[in-house]
């Protein structure tokens, strides 16, 4: 398989569908081609399932060629209503000319799509049934077949040069005429079935039933049945003395370079069926994108109202819990206070302010023992054979003064020993003097030990 | 009919990306309520723990003995207590001789202040003193000795002695409180 970039047309007739690679623009070859195996289409388009058949017609060409696909159509005149309509001085818009014709169409002109060729002094105008080529197209460009431009087979033929002199469109079933009389006043366009009646006279009489050519001929006669290789049908034997006969592929490929040089004024891609090109897959794309898009936000949003639902009602639900924590801690609270755990934390500094021990604090002395602790162990060293009269003691938490008499100094030394022998306490060496009276005066410092270990010693004792 | 289905349809890119663009706005909005959710629920469980944590150390504290008031006690308060614990130790009402009340003084660095009052007595026996001071503290765990001055009266025989006792108290009271 082959990707293509040159544009491809696609020509329905009422025998086949032909698919042609028309030559690039500039090049003097012709349309590659090939006949599509995809039956033959129903006639008319009122009988025919579209959906089956352009899925037919996307499958047998994606049996030839891959990737994206710019495409032409040209679809039978069968499909299309055509009208004359005189030339105006004044051009038409699209709504204009289609409710021009509206009192010529069987159906509501608001379900049709409508161009037109300017063909001397008239406007050959052709209608086709919007929704059903719509969804044609549709399909197709589902298939990654881009239909780019819309042309009906007659119409085109007129809008080409040779248009004018008189053409007619054949194939086994169907005449198409278009001629002119007289390139200024008249352009007659038409069709008939000639059954597949290969005579002559039945050809002459179709011609006849369509109320064309007035006894002057076409100047060109495509024939563009299937097997141009068959025996001829009579009129094309006529035909060939008179005019210009081309059969089979030489006449597909005349439309193909056709559709692909039509002006644009031709093409059915207009009004709802205007072709929109990438930016329209980019949109649907896009349209999908955002659809998923909103799907999951609108999921994730949910899913985050829910959790912030969920998470709200759990810490609600914690609020009696610190209420009643509160209450336990505070039994003598009259009420919950607005920020619980700030007066909690504060009476909890509070308590251990009130409770703790203050050994390093500056002035003030909390040591293990206490003053009393110290007066009655140091009172308890003393030795019951020394006699001697305590006179005065200043005792402290760390420690103790003691003044009095004794015989000697060495009772006074023995007192000292006496203390040291408890080694949480240091007495030091006393202070004699001795007395008028020959007694010993004594003054002995007792610190305790504690002041040592942390390395302070009481003002006390200093 | 066509018309109308294809203007829906131009119309519905925009309108799906303005919708796509509210989401967005609305996930933003919905992310914002979401991450305040979880700082408001951690911080409920957070100060559960800390509640429940700070509340068992109040029960603890209030059951434990106190060091330090948090009022300044009353002279009346104090001397009510001096006498209390003089009489059950036998003290006769004329030896309590002296009560100098001490102003409060700021240690530094601290939230407390020391209270102090001197108290003073005459002719007492040693064991007089010690069951006054025993029941003294016993009775009052924020009260401290500071100081014990004993000396000897002049002229009296026997087991007696005059007695300063200084006594201390702490007052918890910071700076900024």
């Amino acid at each position: 398989m082959a990707e293509s970039r040159r544009q491809l047309v696609l020509y329905i007739t009422d025998q086949c569908t032909w698919m042609g690679v028309a030559p690039d623009h500039g090049t003097a070859g012709d349309a590659e081609l090939r006949t599509l195996s995809i039956g033959r289409p129903a006639m008319p388009i009122d009988a025919l399932d579209l959906d089956d058949f352009a899925r037919s017609l996307a499958q047998g060409i994606r049996e030839t060629v891959a990737g994206t696909i710019r495409c032409t159509a040209v679809l039978p005149s069968s499909w299309a209503f055509l009208q004359l309509v005189p030339d105006s001085a004044e051009s038409r818009s699209d709504a204009a000319l289609a409710y021009e014709l509206e009192e010529f169409l069987p159906i509501e002109v608001e379900s049709t799509t409508t161009a037109a060729v300017s063909i001397g002094a008239w406007h050959l105008a052709y209608t086709v049934l919007t929704h059903p080529i719509k969804h044609m197209v549709d399909v197709l460009g589902s298939h990654g077949i881009r239909v780019e431009s819309l042309y009906v087979d007659l119409p085109l033929l007129a809008a080409s040069p040779t248009g004018g002199s008189g053409t007619i469109l054949a194939d086994r079933e169907r005449l198409a005429v278009m001629g002119t009389s007289d390139p200024e006043k008249t352009c007659l366009v038409n069709s008939a079935f000639h059954g597949g009646n290969p005579a002559a006279s039945a050809f002459h009489a179709a011609l006849a039933g369509a109320g064309v050519l007035q006894g002057k001929e076409p100047a060109e006669l495509l024939v563009v049945a299937r097997e141009p290789a068959g025996p001829l049908f009579p009129f094309q034997k006529a035909w060939g003395d008179a005019g210009k006969v081309l059969l089979g592929e030489g006449a597909v490929r005349r439309v193909v370079r056709l559709a692909t040089e039509a002006p644009a004024s031709s093409n059915l891609r207009r009004g709802p069926l205007a072709f929109q090109g990438r930016w329209s897959e980019a949109k649907r794309e896009l349209a999908s994108l955002c659809t998923a898009i909103v799907a999951v936000l609108i999921v994730v949003i949910a899913r985050s109202e829910w959790q912030v639902g969920r998470l709200a009602s759990a810490a609600d639900s914690l609020t009696p819990a610190l209420a009643k924590i509160y209450a336990n801690a505070m039994p003598d609270a009259a009420a919950i206070p607005a920020a619980p755990a700030l007066q909690l934390r504060s009476e909890l500094t509070r308590l251990v302010g009130l409770t703790a021990r203050h050994e390093s604090i500056d002035g003030w002395d909390r040591s293990p023992l206490s003053t009393l602790d110290v007066l009655r162990e140091v009172i308890d060293r003393i030795p019951s054979d020394i006699k001697l009269q305590l006179q005065g003691m200043d005792v402290h938490p760390s420690g103790c003064q003691l003044v009095g008499r004794t015989l000697s100094h060495d009772a006074a030394g023995r007192l000292v020993a006496a203390v040291n022998q408890d080694s949480r306490y240091l007495a030091e060496p006393p202070q004699t003097k001795l007395r008028d009276d020959r007694t010993v005066e004594f003054t002995i410092h007792v610190r305790h030990r504690h002041g040592e270990a942390n390395g302070k010693r009481s003002p006390h004792t200093q | 009919m066509e018309n109308e289905a294809r203007t829906r349809n131009d119309r519905g890119t925009p309108v799906r990306l303005v919708l796509v663009a509210g989401l967005l706005a609305a996930i933003w909005v919905s992310q914002t309520r979401l991450a305040d959710a979880r700082t408001r629920h951690r911080a409920m469980l957070t100060r559960v723990v800390e509640m429940s944590t700070m509340g068992d150390r109040i029960r603890e504290l209030r059951s434990a003995p106190r060091l330090a008031i948090d009022r300044v006690r009353p002279n009346d308060e104090l001397l009510r207590q001096v006498h209390d614990a003089a009489h059950t130790a036998g003290i006769p009402a004329d030896h309590w001789r002296r009560n100098d009340p001490r102003p409060s003084v700021r240690l530094p660095d601290s939230p407390y202040k020391k209270v102090g009052a001197l108290i003073t007595f005459d002719r007492l026996t040693i064991r007089q003193l010690v069951e006054f001071l025993q029941k003294l503290v016993a009775e009052d765990s924020t009260l401290s000795i500071e100081n014990l001055r004993l000396t000897r009266p002049d002229r009296v025989p026997g087991d007696a002695w005059n007695a300063e006792v200084t006594l201390a108290y702490l007052i918890y009271s910071p700076a900024n409180g």
